[in-house]
């Protein structure tokens, strides 16, 4: 059942810039979304639209069938959580444990509820054994995981990172791609703003192409990376791999590291 | 920029704002004092920023003007009572008071709101080097100045970043200020960490080199700016004879 959806939505900033144009998108629980596109597609403006940052100036935003319009940022938070590009825009904190459980707190559950979930986002984001530092005190890539920890905490059904692989090391992408795998094995809905076409190549079935305001493409990685008219319609560049295997002639629609190896393989074999 | 005066030198302007401050302090009453926000707002229109003139002063100092205006009337008490109802009462001394003081608050920063809407930063600073300010002084200027719609953004995104959160930012007085809080921290702080990197990035370039910096903008006084200049100075000087010597 649909869980999220965008119907015919556009949106107009107050100084007359028009963001997006007769978006239409929805999601089912338990996906991972990758909405990619090139700066100024409207990628940002859509997931603000749809945890209610901002509101439709036409066309509607529906979570569980209800009409985001109707309310506010704060009161859709405890259905969509958002994990903003700068970790520093979001920590107040003055220790990582209270800026995890700062979500749960002010959805009002028990102190007991409260410390299970903090406890339980910090274990999977990696954070367990900093709980007692200043959130400062960790490195911009770890401060990202506080404020995904912040996010999972407060249990929602659908999140959304933006760039999250920005700034990441081979580790801490390698955690991220856990907790995404984990969170929509929960039946969580992850979607996610990148510009890291490996990242979405290797761990994402279903990506949105966004350019000049509008969805270009909604399917899955491979259809995308492979369709030449698309990626030059929407700036994008194919992941190195499959340009690799584009321009060995594979006549495979490569994109991940793996495949490359069996097609080269069976080549070696054949 | 093509408006002439716009165009003037940036320390011509400024001369301007010198003697509407000199004239308001000097001057007593505050009829006058008043004249000089109808005039600035002739000036601002002549100069092509009238719509931003009226718009910065009523963002800015009207609500203030407004709430010293009130402040002083109802609590600087006298002999002579003009006006009262219930526990409010309207003393002659307050409102001659508040008159005084909100007729300088509204002339000065008339002026100067004019000044900074028709005077591009990068020549006020370029005017400040020529005249023999430091680069490290124009530069704490110029940062300052340029700390404000920084900020402003800064915080639009902290706040939304909180709202994300379940900060209810929307509603009575005590829920936004309590929406405030979350945001001094990230604010203060990444203001603090931009500088910073905005600092770094300048020694990068040689900030602090000894030799003799070059500049690629020009600009330099005109003979309208000498004329303008001198118009201020024999009216200001009139103005001092009239109102001390005569």
């Amino acid at each position: 059942m649909t869980f999220l959806q965008l119907k015919d939505v556009s949106f107009t900033y107050p100084n007359g810039f028009q963001a997006v144009q007769h978006i239409n998108m929805q999601f089912d629980l338990g996906e991972s979304v990758a909405i990619i596109g090139q700066n100024g597609a409207g990628k940002t403006t859509t997931v603000k639209l749809m945890n209610a940052l901002l509101k439709p100036t036409s066309g509607e935003v529906l979570i569980n069938g209800e009409n985001t319009s109707k309310f506010t940022t704060a009161q859709v938070s405890k259905k969509v959580g958002y994990v903003f590009q700068n970790p520093d825009d979001q920590i107040f904190h003055s220790d990582i444990y209270s800026e995890i459980a700062f979500g749960p707190k002010n959805q009002k559950l028990s102190a007991s509820e409260v410390k299970e979930k903090a406890l339980h986002a910090a274990e999977l984001c990696g954070l367990t054994k900093w709980l007692e530092e200043h959130p400062y005190n960790l490195p911009y890539a770890m401060r990202k995981f506080i404020t995904i920890a912040a996010v999972i905490a407060m249990d929602t059904d659908i999140i959304i990172l933006d760039e999250p692989t920005a700034g990441q090391d081979r580790h801490a992408t390698k955690l991220l791609v856990d907790l995404i795998n984990h969170l929509t094995a929960q039946g969580k809905t992850v979607i996610t703003i990148t510009h890291d076409m490996e990242f979405v190549a290797n761990h994402f079935n279903r990506v949105i192409v966004m350019a000049e305001k509008q969805v270009l493409r909604d399917a899955n990685a491979r259809e995308v990376f492979w369709d030449h008219e698309l990626l030059g319609k929407s700036h994008l560049k194919q992941p190195y791999i499959s340009q690799l295997a584009y321009s060995l002639n594979l006549n495979e629609p490569i994109i991940t590291l793996d495949e490359m190896v069996s097609a080269i393989k069976r080549r070696i074999n054949s | 920029m093509t408006n002439a005066i716009q165009k003037l030198y940036p320390s011509t302007k400024m001369s301007i704002v010198l003697a509407v401050i000199l004239f308001t302090l000097m001057m007593p009453g505050y009829i006058s004092q008043y004249s000089v926000f109808p005039i600035f707002i002739i000036i601002a229109f002549i100069s092509g920023v009238g719509t931003k003139f009226l718009s910065a002063f009523i963002k800015s100092i009207f609500v203030l003007v407004l709430f010293i205006f009130v402040f002083q009337c109802f609590l600087i008490p006298s002999d002579t009572v003009i006006w009262s109802k219930g526990i409010l009462t309207l003393y002659k001394e307050g409102l001659e008071a508040s008159l005084l003081m909100t007729s300088k608050i509204i002339a000065i920063s008339s002026s100067l709101i004019w000044f900074f809407l028709v005077t591009p930063i990068k020549d006020m600073m370029f005017a400040l080097e020529k005249a023999g300010f430091s680069k490290k002084f124009t530069f704490v200027i110029y940062s300052t100045i340029q700390l404000i719609p920084q900020m402003k953004k800064l915080s639009q995104t902290i706040l939304e970043a909180q709202k994300s959160r379940g900060i209810e930012t929307e509603g009575s007085l005590m829920i936004r200020l309590k929406a405030f809080l979350p945001m001094l921290g990230p604010l203060v702080l990444s203001s603090i960490q931009q500088t910073e990197e905005k600092v770094l990035a300048l020694e990068a370039r040689a900030f602090s080199a000894t030799v003799r910096k070059s500049s690629y903008y020009q600009m330099s006084k005109k003979p309208v700016d000498y004329l303008v200049i001198s118009v201020i100075f024999i009216g200001f000087m009139i103005f001092v004879w009239w109102r001390f010597f005569k």
